[in-house]
């Protein structure tokens, strides 16, 4: 049911958060969001501190604390390539910086340019400068190896979601993390981090109790239910006012407001092929040697352009 | 018709019907409504328009599905071969050597077939955390004992991957082909054996001359059903690699490609119904005539005492 006019509080929402909800048939909203993810760099604070490491400013102060910490003996990075959507996260988070965030996505949706861009391709290829910094035979390395091997504190950077921050906590409470954005190539330029709406609350048009669940609807887009998700679930809230409670998800927020569409989630999810199934393999392949990013970027735009208007001129 | 055959057979019914009435209602009703179902367009899970035949042409000719189509049944292939002349021939041998009562060959039976009736899901969970590359008993033992180069990406290599699946498949199912084969050589009386023996036969003009011609039958059988589950193999994948038969559709089969599409993979990917009840019709009808193929040619072979 479009919930356009039954929730007034939706008015004050983010474009992130709404463009999750909203039907791309009539542009009507049809949920109350009620979280969003960023895609960031985790790190371990007490390795940092022992080798007197420093939050990298740029892609190749990052390359060098990676460096550093291997010579130590540490694994520098938990992420592996088993899983292909583990490694569209590590996309989301490297790449925006490479192909031009916001301002590519928007040329991209609309069809001035598309998935073949050299922006796009040659920002897929900084993930191969990440292979030497992740653990041995990364390709059979999981989605729940990675999160032990930084929980267990064998692995001193997480690139992932900003979900796991509550995860990581519970399993290990004297695993001091803290995160950081996605270095751009340059100290100084802004660092764009991939945001995207993760769900929300819907109401079924059929239902026999309209009035109740309108009203229940409701109470989840307060500041009192936004308030409650983010202190007890760890997780970022998009109700406007909502402050969540501890440094990580605070600096989230500041984070965010540099925020930019996780672009193939986002974008392009909503039809098949999606572009999300296309590149978890194709980026499997690349990781793997067996193809290069130019591979990658045209399997990926040959499958969207099947069902994507805009590309098919 | 007599009266006792009118009798006999309305017994025959009522025993027939039930299982009749299940295979009916669970494999043949499924099966005609898949063939429905491949008929249509679909928008999610609303169908829309007849569209005949045109969900079988993009699974032959359109991109991605056929080249997923292809690469799925080039991985089935090789689950047959690899089953074949792995799996089938040791069953073989290994039926042999316990009809042959060596030492232990008791033990060998019990523990040969244990491994059949775990959960297929339990197997493949417990080997995809063995052939974990850093800290999976496998690789570990494989550092200590000296052997690091061979401390591999099992199941990360787009390689090694199927081949290593193949392995568990055939550790967890070895007992089963043993103890038909096992089963089958018993049934030979012995007379025909010892016939064999007063004749001056060994060992292995034993085997080819005498027993493996006998146990056709077995045969027929055990290749038949490789054939089938060849074909079908889905679960071990599923939990050994994930739906999207990764790394890089490297063991991705008709089984998993079936499952994706139809569903859709979960949080990536949109149910496509129509195209995914196609590949369902298609996996039937391959798995259906080489089977049935496979299982007339061995008939054939089929020798009667």
């Amino acid at each position: 049911m479009a919930l356009d006019d039954k929730v007034p509080a939706l008015k004050s929402f983010s474009s992130v958060a709404l463009s999750g909800v909203t039907a791309r048939k009539d542009g009507k909203i049809y949920g109350v969001p009620f979280a969003t993810q960023t895609l960031v760099i985790f790190y371990n604070k007490k390795v940092y501190a022992k080798l007197n490491l420093k939050e990298p400013e740029s892609w190749d102060e990052f390359l060098a604390n990676l460096k550093a910490i291997k010579a130590a003996g540490i694994t520098p990075l938990a992420n592996g390539g088993k899983e292909g959507w583990a490694l569209e996260v590590l996309h989301g988070v490297v790449c925006p910086n490479f192909y031009g965030a916001s301002s590519y996505y928007n040329a991209l949706v609309k069809g001035e340019t598309n998935f073949t861009d050299e922006r796009y391709q040659k920002s897929l290829e900084k993930l191969l400068e990440l292979r030497p910094y992740m653990p041995e035979n990364f390709m059979s390395v999981s989605y729940a190896d990675m999160q032990m091997s930084f929980i267990n504190e064998i692995a001193a950077h997480f690139i992932g979601g900003i979900w796991e921050a509550g995860y990581f906590k519970s399993q290990n409470p004297a695993l001091e993390l803290d995160i950081f954005p996605g270095p751009a190539a340059k100290k100084g330029d802004p660092r764009y981090v991939s945001s995207y709406a993760d769900g929300s609350y819907g109401v079924y048009s059929g239902s026999k109790n309209i009035d109740a669940a309108v009203k229940f609807i409701n109470f989840t887009a307060t500041k009192e239910f936004g308030q409650f998700f983010t202190d007890n679930l760890l997780q970022l809230s998009p109700v406007p006012g909502v402050v969540p409670k501890g440094e990580i998800l605070q600096k989230v927020l500041k984070l965010n407001q540099n925020s930019t569409p996780y672009v193939t989630l986002v974008g392009f999810r909503w039809e098949e092929p999606t572009g999300s199934a296309l590149l978890q393999s194709a980026l499997q392949g690349m990781m793997a040697d067996q193809i290069s990013s130019k591979d990658v970027v045209n399997e990926v735009q040959k499958g969207v352009a099947i069902w994507y208007k805009p590309f098919q001129k | 018709m007599t009266n006792r055959n009118v009798h006999r057979n309305l017994w025959i019914g009522f025993f027939v019907l039930p299982g009749l009435f299940l295979v009916g209602l669970f494999i043949i009703l499924p099966l005609f409504l898949s063939l429905v179902n491949s008929a249509f367009a679909w928008e999610g899970i609303e169908r829309r328009a007849f569209v005949g035949l045109d969900n079988f042409a993009s699974i032959f000719s359109r991109f991605p599905y056929q080249k997923r189509f292809f690469n799925a049944v080039r991985n089935n292939l090789v689950w047959f071969t690899g089953t074949m002349l792995l799996q089938n021939s040791t069953g073989l041998l290994f039926g042999f050597l316990i009809s042959k009562r060596i030492r232990g060959y008791r033990l060998y039976k019990s523990v040969f077939f244990i491994p059949v009736i775990f959960s297929i899901v339990a197997v493949g969970f417990l080997w995809t955390l063995y052939l974990n590359p850093q800290l999976g008993i496998v690789n570990r033992t494989l550092k200590e004992i000296g052997l690091k180069r061979l401390a591999l990406s099992w199941l990360g290599d787009t390689r090694l991957a199927t081949p290593t699946i193949i392995a568990v498949n055939i550790w967890r199912w070895l007992g089963f082909p043993t103890l038909v084969f096992h089963a089958g050589i018993n049934s030979i009386p012995e007379e025909n054996l010892e016939a064999a023996t007063l004749d001056g036969a060994g060992d292995w003009t034993m085997f080819w001359r005498v027993i493996f011609p006998l146990i056709m039958p077995s045969i027929t059988i055990i290749t038949v059903l490789t054939l089938i589950g060849s074909f079908n193999v889905f679960e071990q994948i599923y939990v050994m690699e994930g739906l999207a038969g990764g790394p890089y559709y490297s063991t991705d089969t008709l089984g998993t490609l079936f499952y994706r599409t139809a569903f859709g993979a979960v949080d990536t990917g949109i149910p496509q119904i129509g195209i995914g009840s196609a590949i369902g019709v298609v996996i039937y009808l391959l798995t259906f005539a080489a089977s049935g193929i496979s299982a007339v040619m061995l008939r054939r072979r089929e020798v009667e005492m």
